[in-house]
């Protein structure tokens, strides 16, 4: 268990793993896959370089984000952020409570261990000299800068010592508060002062790593137990909310079916077109009807998802006319059937389709217009341009507008009995958004905690000797420590100015 | 006035700002190779003052056409550079000595001006009737119409998403010139035109620090367009091209910074990673829309 922890936390680990999901995430970008092309293409392709094929379906490298070994990788990527969190968590709550802690002169000294480099401030005419100190804090790769301060002259001198230091306090304390900067309650009183700035920082680490972990977990959620289901419904037509109803459909792995529990009627679809033939809007009004028979209007746009029970209702950007004919057939019933067509994207194109007609050797090949008066979207004076083949003989071929008649060369004939739309509708039930919400919440306040607030600590010890004072200053930050050296040495001149108005306002 | 008329003054007015940010840029590459120091306020009152017409251009793109600069290949350019552009100002403002990053920022942000100005189909549309003597048909929706906005383009997540792309751009640039001086500096040695620039490490640590706004700013921009396809199509990742190389550089990033932080990979190293994570998001946002099939390259039209 320790092995497999300290492999996990392993900062190789860490970005070997990044590379490799990175890697992954190049290959399944430009090695086609089963999800974006069709099973033609893969055909063709093994036709063509079968063995080159073989290694890439072995590898699984057609389903890379499907793949066992992508999810493995995942999980270790969710194990390794999970340790992370954890270990980063238990870390930061000590030293928060060592910082509560008053600071004594014995750990202040553990923190000064290097003397003699960094920037050393040298008072001009103002009766304090500087004295340089280097700072390496504790802890991995944190590297302060420090410098001291000396306190000389005929302002501090003549008072009590307690009254001193409390005014030198006072003093140091303004000046770290004008640069944001908040002294640690607990070691107020004492000679040492600990300051600290962005305090939250420290935490952006964590919670984007927690973030992160949120994410992970809620696509291996969705992907066990995600159910999502598409269908065409025409205008005036009813899906039934079954499992067999959908036109297609992608299940989680312990989905199982994808009942919604409720029906859909589309009572009307209304799309809208710019002046460029760009589309507006596309709107669908919907009657849902629950499993108690209770029916509730909706207004469904790509703007404005519904939500019913749990289940999500999406407007697809799918839509058409579906037409429908009427064959009579010698000696059987008459068959009526719809054909759905894509609505084309300029209005001067018809919609076209070649179909099958269900139960009889006919192929119909369309091309309808909505107006065959001038280029529109709407069907204001509709007719098609109708093919009917059987068994490879053309039987019908001509325009056959709205309510006519096309007669088939044996008795048979079609009738253009219906126009109206249809549109595609999502349905989606993936009880992990709120994971997801709150995994991108997270992983956006980290990374603003980590580079825009970086953690900054300045420490302070009084010193008396005699009759001078000095005050000695390090800090350190755990991030872009040259740009922190710079606020180091712009606010031991600031203490500087500070301290030596405070010498020049008691000189009495 | 009529939208033709606004657009004939938003081409023009982007063509002014084009000439200020020309110049600007002889004048910081003045700077740097001639090593003249007038050179470089001149450089940077340019630039300050071509974001004037700038703002007016796309202020006037802006009413005519009734939504964002954000739609069209070349309102994305023009808006990504304006954006660019107050990021360097404001990062100059604050500290003075990093106005020679002008160099590496003005000709970048030139060649996106260009190719939105080129991109612009009222300019490609004058452009080919000027060469085809006037024989092909006239009218600005002829061929070269406004886009206008489609329906899923609404609602706050979308407006995010556009919003951090292009500061990410912004940020990235800035973290890019600050790593490409860093090496200059670096090779020419301490003399005393880059002694004027901030130390080895102020510019390590600068480069560092945009790299990281850069990164907050993708993060935002991933997550928003995320929750954006959430609301519209009903699935937040979709292995989409565009949103897999976002990812991808969003991972590359991540090392970069990982690598800093544990490895101490600092200076030279570093600076020459972020040139990789910044021409993976170039392509990312210019380059993939073009070269492969996604859901964003019908909407960058």
């Amino acid at each position: 268990m320790q092995k497999v922890k300290r492999f996990l936390l392993s900062r190789k680990t860490v970005i070997y793993l990044i590379c490799a999901v990175g890697i992954s995430c190049l290959a399944g970008s430009t090695i086609p896959q089963i999800t974006t092309k069709s099973p033609q293409f893969f055909e063709q392709w093994e036709a063509g370089s079968p063995s080159l094929y073989y290694v890439i379906d072995l590898l699984q490298l057609n389903q890379v984000y499907t793949s066992t070994w992508f999810l493995i990788l995942i999980a270790l990527v969710a194990l390794s952020l999970a340790y992370s969190v954890y270990y980063q968590s238990k870390t930061l709550i000590k030293l928060k409570e060592t910082a509560q802690r008053e600071i004594t002169e014995r750990s202040f000294k553990d923190f000064l261990v290097i003397r003699g480099q960094g920037s050393g401030i040298r008072g001009q005419g103002s009766g304090i000299r500087g004295q340089g100190s280097g700072i390496r804090g504790q802890g991995s790769g944190i590297r302060g800068q420090g410098s001291g301060i000396r306190g000389q002259g005929s302002g501090i001198r003549g008072q009590g010592s307690e009254v001193r230091v409390e005014e030198l306090a006072r003093k140091i304390k303004r000046v770290f508060k004008v640069r944001g900067y908040r002294l640690y309650p607990a070691i107020e009183k004492s000679r040492y002062f600990l300051f600290g700035k962005n305090r939250a920082g420290r935490w952006g680490g964590v919670i984007f790593h927690l973030g992160l972990l949120l994410c992970i977990l809620a696509a291996l959620y969705g992907l066990a137990f995600q159910k999502r289901g598409f269908v065409q419904l025409k205008q005036a037509d009813t899906f039934q909310g079954k499992n067999e109803d959908w036109q297609a459909k992608s299940l989680g792995v312990f989905a199982g079916n994808f009942d919604p529990g409720f029906k859909v009627y589309l009572n009307k679809f209304t799309p809208s077109y710019w002046e460029n033939d760009q589309i507006k809007n596309l709107e669908s009004s919907l009657t849902i009807i629950d499993s108690k028979g209770e029916a509730r209007e909706f207004l469904l746009s790509p703007a404005g998802p519904i939500r019913f029970k749990g289940t999500k209702v999406y407007q697809a950007m799918d839509y058409g006319y579906a037409i429908g004919f009427i064959l009579k057939k010698e000696g059987r019933e008459d068959i009526l059937t719809d054909f759905l067509l894509d609505v084309s994207r300029k209005k001067d194109k018809p919609l076209e389709g070649k179909m099958d007609f269900p139960t009889t050797d006919y192929i119909l090949n369309m091309k309808f217009y909505p107006n065959l008066i001038e280029p529109s979207f709407y069907a204001t004076f509709p007719g098609v341009d109708l093919t009917v083949m059987e068994k490879g003989e053309q039987r019908f071929k001509g325009r056959v507008l709205f309510s006519q008649r096309a007669g088939l060369n044996n008795k048979d004939s079609l009738s253009f009995i219906r126009i109206c739309y249809w549109t595609g509708l999502t349905f989606v039930k993936n009880c992990g958004m709120p994971l997801v919400y709150c995994g991108f919440a997270l992983s956006t306040l980290g990374a603003f905690l980590i580079f825009m607030l970086p953690y900054k600590q300045v420490y302070l010890k009084v010193t008396e000797d005699g009759n001078n004072i000095q005050v000695s200053m390090g800090g350190r930050s755990n991030r872009y420590n040259a740009l922190f050296s710079e606020e180091f040495k712009e606010l031991g001149e600031n203490l500087e100015k500070e301290l030596g108005k405070h010498g020049n306002d008691s000189v009495t | 006035m009529e939208t033709i008329q606004l657009l004939k003054y938003e081409v023009i007015f982007h063509w002014i700002a084009l000439f200020f940010y020309l110049f600007s840029t002889i004048f910081f590459v003045r700077h740097v190779v001639f090593k003249n120091e007038k050179s470089l306020n001149v450089g940077l009152w340019l630039a300050l003052i071509g974001l004037i017409p700038h703002t007016i251009a796309l202020g006037i793109r802006w009413y005519a056409v009734g939504h964002g600069p954000y739609l069209q290949q070349m309102e994305s350019f023009s808006s990504t550079v304006w954006v660019s552009m107050v990021i360097f100002l404001v990062c100059v403002y604050k500290v003075p000595r990093l106005k020679s990053l002008g160099f590496v920022i003005l000709p970048c942000c030139l060649a996106m001006m260009i190719l939105g100005i080129i991109s612009n189909p009222w300019v490609s549309d004058q452009l080919a009737q000027t060469l085809d003597h006037g024989r092909l048909e006239k009218g600005i929706y002829a061929r070269s119409g406004v886009a206008k906005v489609p329906p899923t383009f609404c609602g706050i997540w979308f407006v995010i998403h556009i919003t951090f792309t292009i500061v990410a751009v912004g940020a990235i640039l800035i973290s890019l010139s600050t790593a490409i001086f860093y090496l200059l500096k670096k090779k020419k040695g301490e003399n005393e035109f880059y002694n004027k620039l901030p130390s080895l490490e102020a510019l390590d640590a600068y480069s560092y620090k945009y790299a990281g706004f850069g990164f907050i700013s993708w993060t935002i921009m991933v997550v928003s367009g995320s929750l954006w396809a959430e609301q519209s199509w009903g699935r937040y990742w979709g292995w989409d091209p565009i949103e897999t190389w976002s990812l991808i550089t969003l991972l590359l990033f991540g090392i970069y910074l990982h690598l800093r932080r544990f490895f101490k990979w600092q200076g030279e190293k570093a600076a020459w990673f972020i040139v990789v994570c910044i021409a993976f998001a170039i392509a990312t946002l210019f380059i993939i829309p073009f070269v492969m099939t996604t859901v964003h390259s019908q909407y960058f039209l």
